[in-house]
């Protein structure tokens, strides 16, 4: 073993696994909607990557507000492994959509309220990441993509309640609808199988990405530390002692 | 729309799906394993 030990857990990959078997066996196996068919099924997917991504900017903004609270790094970590999660959900919601779009609306992709908004969301986010690049200066990095993850969040209750105050081809809530669920009782059951799945997934991940932040961090503190020419390897001092 | 239609835009959603996770998981476990490379050769 090196200087570095490797001790890293094994078993978020086998939750993750055994969560994602279980999400697949139950939407499989539910009744087809009478409705839309078999096409129902991929609300399966598509609702819980919807909750994730708000779950996720919702972990970026409270590991934020700490940060700024806290100033302690470990905040900022939680935060960007969450935004990343976070990003990729919210791209499979848009693709997942975008597919069951195709085959009931007839198009790929419509400029409704609710979809313009989750693409913004992404856009915002995936802009998080980015900013996060700009320096190698780990409490600047911190404090700059914290006031970002707390001000970003004001989109997360746009995109849910957008279907309420503007007219959208995008159907209201069906699962957190004020009247109760409008659906039937096994795709309820069905439905939160998915979500609460999907969550142990994101929890899984979560633990994965902050060791994986953690280690980054590591490597940098450990370059900015190292020993060498500022400049590079590749440039050589001049000689100011006038000899040949 | 036919049934056998439908079952199609099902697969290539779950595809998508399963498809995004897998790659996200693999992503983060290859950046764990260079990390621990790079502070090995850094240390």
């Amino acid at each position: 073993m090196t200087a570095n030990e490797h001790r890293t857990t094994v078993w978020p990959w086998i939750v993750m696994a055994v969560a994602g078997f279980h999400v697949f066996v139950a939407s499989m196996t539910v009744p087809p909607d009478a409705l839309q068919g078999q096409l129902s099924r991929i609300m399966y997917v598509h609702v819980p990557a919807a909750w994730l991504a708000y779950l996720a900017f919702g972990i970026t903004m409270l590991g934020s507000a700490m940060y700024l609270w806290k100033k302690d790094l470990k905040w900022d970590r939680r935060a960007h492994a969450s935004a990343e999660i976070g990003v990729m959900f919210t791209g499979m919601t848009i693709v997942l959509g975008m597919v069951w779009a195709k085959p009931t609306w007839g198009v790929w992709w419509t400029w409704d309220a609710r979809l313009t908004l989750t693409a913004i969301m992404f856009f915002v986010y995936l802009g998080y990441l980015a900013l996060r690049r700009t320096t190698d200066n780990l409490d600047m990095r911190a404090k700059r993509s914290a006031i970002l993850g707390v001000l970003a969040i004001v989109q997360v209750p746009l995109v849910h309640f957008s279907v309420i105050w503007w007219r959208s081809l995008h159907q209201a809530p069906t699962l957190l609808n004020p009247e109760g669920p409008s659906m039937d009782t096994s795709m309820v059951i069905t439905l939160l199988i998915a979500v609460s799945g999907f969550t142990v997934m994101y929890v899984a991940m979560m633990f994965k990405r902050i060791e994986l932040s953690r280690l980054e961090d590591a490597v940098l503190v450990s370059e900015q530390t190292s020993s060498g020419p500022i400049a590079g390897h590749g440039i050589t001092s001049p000689d100011l002692t006038g000899g040949s | 729309m036919e049934y056998a239609a439908q079952w199609n835009w099902v697969a290539l959603a779950y595809g998508i799906t399963y498809f995004a996770l897998i790659a996200h998981t693999a992503s983060i476990a290859i950046r764990i394993t260079r990390a621990h490379k790079k502070l090995d050769e850094l240390s």
